[in-house]
Order: C-alpha cells, then structure tokens, then sequence
C-alpha cells in the first residue's frame, strides 16, 4: 500500500479535464444503464471508440464511469420497471419493484444508490491493499499457471452464469476461435482470413461487441417492447427519498455482509457481480428472522445485493489489471481498450505505469461519489427518459452502434462484421447460447494460446508441466471439480413434478 | 405447437458447432501443426477444432435429453428485423462509402426505422433529421470524426 502513489493518483484525476472524463463517463453511462434492456456491457461497447482519441489515463476514467454509472442506472430501471437491464440487477427486481409498487420508488432507488456507494468504496479499499499482494504473487507465476488460471476462469464464467453450461463451455471455444483469427503473432502466418486483408490484424474487438451486445440487442426488442411501461413516476421528489432513521441503521449490516461476499467472489476467476447479488440475497433470506417479508419489498432485499455486485464489480480489477487475467466479460472489454491502448495489464502494470493505476483507483472513488451526488437530483429526469419508447430510441442506438465501430479504424469493413456479429448474437440468443462466455474466450484467446505454447517450449513438450507445479495443478484441480460438479448438478434426478412436465 | 422429440435449439446449436468444428480442423491443416514442444500457428485451433466438433455432438446428444433441456420453447426468428436491420446497416455501409455520412444516416434510420410496425413515415423522417443533425454535430464536429458528409464534400 503506497499512500504517496494515492496521493498523486488523487492529484492526476483531480485534474480538471479528468474530472471531466469521469463526469461524462458516469453520466453517460448511468443514462444507457437506464434504458432498458441494455447493461454495461452495451454501454462499454458502444461508447469503447469514442474513448480512442483521448490519452490512455482519461480514457480508463471514462471507461471506468461508464462501467459503474451503468451499474447504478441498471439498479434504477429494475426498481422502477422491473425489467433488470443486467443479470446482476435481477436479484434487485424481487424487492424494489414491489417497493416502488407500495409507493416509496424513491426509498427503493435511494437504498440501492447508498448501497452501492457504501459496497463500492470498501471494495475499492480492498483494491488497493490486495493488489500488492496480488502483484508479489502473481511474479511467481509462470507461463503454465496463467494458461491455468485463465481456463479456470474461463470455465467458472460458464458454468456458474445463466443458461446451460455446456453450451456456454461451447460458446468459450467459439470466442477461443474467433481470437484465433488474423496473424499468428509468433510464425507471422495468416489464420482463417479468408483472403481478406482487413482480417489480418485479427477480427476487431468492438465489432464483436457491439455485434453481439448491442445489434443483437436491437434485433431482438425491435417490435416486441412495445411503448413504455412506466406508470408516471410518483414520490420521486427529493425529500421522499431518504429511508428513516430505523431502516438506515436495519441496512447496516446487511450491506456489510453484502461487500464481503460480493468483494470475495470479485477476486476469484470467473465469478462476478451476477453470483455475488444472488448468493447475497439467499443469504440475508436465510438468516432473517422474517424471510417471508422477502419478495414483498423488504428494504435488506435491496440493500445487500446491490452492495455486492458492487464491491464485486471493483474487487473484479483486481485480477484484471496486476495479472492479465480479467474475470467476466466487462473486465475482458476493459483489458482489451488496456491492451488497445498499449498497455500489458500484470503483475508489472502497478509499477510500470503507477500514474495510470493508482489515477485510476482515485478514479473509481471520485466517480462512486458523482454518481451519489448526481443521480438523486437526476431520477426525476432517468424516469422521464423510460418515458420513451423503443420504437424511437432504437434507430438511434443503431446509428451509434455503426459511427462508433466505424470510427476506431475509419473502417466500414468493421461496420458489416459487427453486423455479422450482430446476427449471430441474435442466432445464439434464439438457440439459448450466451454471448458473455464467447466474447470472454475471444480477449482470453490469443494470451491462453501464447502462454501455452510457451509453457510448452519450457517444458520440452512434456504436458505433466500443468500439474507438477502447485499453483497450476490447483487452478486446474478447481476447473475438475467445477466441471464434475456441473455435469452431477444438471444429471442428478430432479423432483418428480419437474421431471413429468 | 407439435411436440417434438428434441430440443430444436439444442439440435440446431449442436450441428453448427459440430459444423465450425470440422471446418476449423480442416482450415487449421493448411497452417503448420509443428510438435507439442514447439506449436505451429495451426496446433491450438486445430486442437480447438476438436473440442468444438465434440462439444457439439454433447450439445445435440443434449437436445435428445427430455430433463436437459433448456427453459422455455424455441422462439421463431424476426424475418422483418433480420432483413431490416441488416438492410439498413448495409445501406449505411454502401451510402457511407459512396455518399457521405449524411446520406448514409439517413438511410440507416429511415429503412431500420420502418421494422418497427409503430413507427409511421413521419416520426421516422423526423428522427432521421434528428439522429443526423445530432450525430454530424456530435461525431464530425465535436469528436472530429474523419468521414465525408456529402457526396459534394472531400
């Protein structure tokens, strides 16, 4: 922990013009993150090329905002339409939609916000005393444990998110494959370019984001949302926003609970804020003394989920930036924009580039506590705009989606393939493959592949390096257990009434 | 709907993996395979290729399993959004390359715009002023974003 470092991290983004990155980025990521349907991911996507033109420091504020204002603007759009526009909200419709019902929306987002603050800014303290440790030991690593440690991470991704694991362990060897395309970095050879010259520097990372978050999106809403849901939002007004004295200090404890379980599961590979939310719900359901007030707007529903997906969303850093190794598919969008930049994300980021790393800390607190101070006046404003309909913010996205991807490489080429991405994405949702776990193997493909061949080279071509070295034998020995354990939960016979159907 | 004895989107998913599978191993036999100790660029996505087609075989062997299968039913595709979508983003491209940006919104939000059954020719003729009006003075002029915005204009 190096306080000097903080310091000037504080004075890097204090600077005027990164406050005002990180201004832009929260506000405009709290605005996609309120608009139904779409989730930091799309946010992140959509808005990656504008970041392009700005030096690296300003664009990871930006980047950063965009991620957490989403966060805090998918939060606000589950309470009020209980429609989570990401998995990680879903926990959060059971109790704050029925709270906005009984009348108190304005209680309900509040708890979230305040929540998610609190949630956000131990686990950005936990960043900053873990990475140290996590930079020392990461420099024992060798070639062999990062190929392990990210098929670890690869693996928990898919089989502890939604949907079906097996198909989600499908969709990591796609995106594993999708990486493969372009130059082999270390023969020079051309691979599965078809011929096309633009597919030599290999297929552009925000095409296939855009493609399959945002296309995608857009194909599968167009003509079924129909018009707006809300119901005019009432009680709104700044004064019916704060909980009482009593359910302030009732939520303490729960939140705490909350970051812990949330900044735990943001370290480990592959488990993110999604995991963090539910196992926090079923936790503070478990211990109640009144668990039967859950799902009917109990204010700890709201308060310990939302903690946890954010102290997991900054714990999530930790790996991404001092290994390399990111552990969902916000963080692998986020070490792509690094890499995109120029900068290796690991064990030698922290010391390389100590002015990026710790602004960026600094970063993360000063844009929490924008987007307390911004979204209790703005809620007013986010419920107007649910006001909308889809009909008319669709082209638009759309419009977004195509200057944006045209823009990172003044390429139109970029713009088909993320059309291309966009149909497939659209495909995968109609045959229930998930996108995250592809785009996932897609950043981790090309670092997996190298790793491997160069553990292999230092091996002598003999594999029994994966499991004589102790980190690497016990990163592989969890991706066993998570695989067995998957394969016994979805073949264990089910309760009869299921089973009939 | 018939009742069928699969998942179609288990079947469906299964045959395009097995497919992309087999065609990464036969693509990947172009590319030098080289040893375990030194990999040539085709090792790792031939290797992959294989993991695929077998995944693919498990995903439709899946689809046989009544008790695995996933939630819900097959929802049919938009034929309207496909060809909508993918009209109006081509019609950005082909504008954008020989056009400009201007014309090239217009299209894409004029044609993308008539997808939706609720639009009507006024509000999208609105809205694409709007988008472009907007998107010229954001994108060109505030973010200085090279891309000519009329056929007149270099």
């Amino acid at each position: 922990m190096d306080f000097d470092n903080l310091i000037a991290g504080f004075g890097i983004a204090l600077t005027f013009q990164n406050l005002g990155y990180s201004l832009l980025g929260v506000f405009v990521g709290n605005l996609i993150g309120v608009l139904p349907g779409i989730g930091p991911l799309a946010a992140i996507s959509i808005l990656l090329p504008v970041t392009f033109g700005l030096e690296p420091t300003g664009a990871l504020i930006m980047l950063a905002g965009i991620y957490y204002g989403a966060q805090y603007g998918g939060a606000t759009t589950s309470i009020l339409l209980n429609i989570p526009g990401v998995a990680s909200h879903a926990v959060t419709c059971l109790d704050g939609h029925p709270m906005a019902k009984q009348g108190r929306p304005g209680v309900a987002i509040f708890t979230s916000m305040y929540s998610s603050f609190i949630g956000a800014c131990i686990g950005i303290v936990i960043m900053m005393f873990f990475s140290p440790f996590m930079v020392k030991a990461a420099l024992s690593f060798g070639p062999a444990d990062y190929f392990a440690m990210m098929a670890l991470g690869l693996i928990a991704a898919s089989t502890l998110a939604q949907g079906s694991a097996l198909k989600s362990i499908a969709m990591v060897i796609v995106g594993l494959l999708i990486g493969a395309v372009g130059t082999d970095v270390q023969t020079g050879q051309q691979r599965f370019t078809l011929g096309i010259p633009e597919l030599s520097d290999g297929i552009n990372l925000v095409a296939v984001a855009t493609g399959l978050f945002g296309i995608a999106d857009v194909l599968a809403n167009v003509n079924r949302s129909q018009g707006s849901i809300l119901t005019k939002g009432k009680n709104l007004a700044l004064r019916a926003m704060f909980p009482t004295r009593a359910e302030f200090r009732f939520m303490t404890k729960p939140i705490l609970r909350g970051t812990g379980i949330g900044a735990i599961l943001g370290i480990l590979p592959g488990t993110g804020g999604t995991i963090a939310s539910f196992m926090s719900y079923a936790f503070e359901k478990k211990i109640s003394r009144t668990p039967s007030r859950f799902g009917k707007g109990a204010i700890e529903g709201i308060a310990a989920p939302e903690a946890s997906n954010n102290a997991a969303a900054q714990t999530a850093f930790i790996p991404t930036l001092t290994l390399g190794v990111p552990g969902d598919a916000v963080m692998a969008l986020m070490l792509g924009a690094l890499i995109i930049f120029g900068i290796q994300p690991g064990p030698r980021f922290p010391a390389e580039h100590p002015d990026i790393f710790w602004s960026l800390i600094a970063s993360f607190w000063i844009g929490n506590l924008l987007l307390v101070l911004m979204n209790i006046p703005l809620i007013g404003l986010w419920a107007r705009i649910l006001l909308v309909p889809y009909r008319i913010m669709y082209p638009a996205i759309l419009f977004f989606i195509c200057i944006g991807v045209y823009s990172i490489n003044n390429s139109l080429f970029d713009v088909g393939l993320a059309m291309a991405f966009g149909l497939l994405g659209y495909g995968m949702n109609i045959l229930g493959f998930e996108p995250a776990p592809l785009l996932l193997g897609y950043v981790l493909g090309p670092l997996m592949e190298e790793h491997l061949r160069r553990a292999m080279l230092l091996s002598r071509g003999d594999p029994s390096v994966f499991i004589e070295r102790p980190i690497s034998a016990t990163l592989l020995a969890l991706c066993v257990a998570l695989i067995g354990w998957s394969v016994w939960s979805a073949l264990k016979p089910k309760p009869p009434e299921l089973a009939v159907a | 709907m018939r009742r069928l004895a699969f998942d179609p989107r288990d079947v469906i998913g299964g045959l395009l993996l097995l497919a992309l599978g087999v065609a990464t191993v036969i693509g990947g036999e172009e590319y030098a395979i080289g040893t375990a100790r030194r990999m040539g660029p085709g090792y790792f996505p031939v290797l992959l290729g294989y993991i695929c087609a077998a995944l693919g075989l498990a995903v439709i062997a899946k689809g046989f399993i009544r008790r695995l299968w996933d939630e819900g039913e097959m929802q049919l595709p938009s034929v309207r959004a496909i060809l909508g979508i993918t009209g109006s983003v081509a019609a950005f491209i082909l504008a954008g390359q020989h056009l400009g940006l201007v014309p090239a919104i217009l299209a894409l939000v004029v044609i993308g715009g008539f997808v939706d059954r609720g639009n009507t020719p006024r509000s999208i003729i609105l809205l694409a002023i709007g988008v472009a009006a907007g998107g010229v003075a954001l994108f060109s002029y505030a973010l200085g974003i090279v891309f000519r915005l009329f056929p007149w204009s270099y």
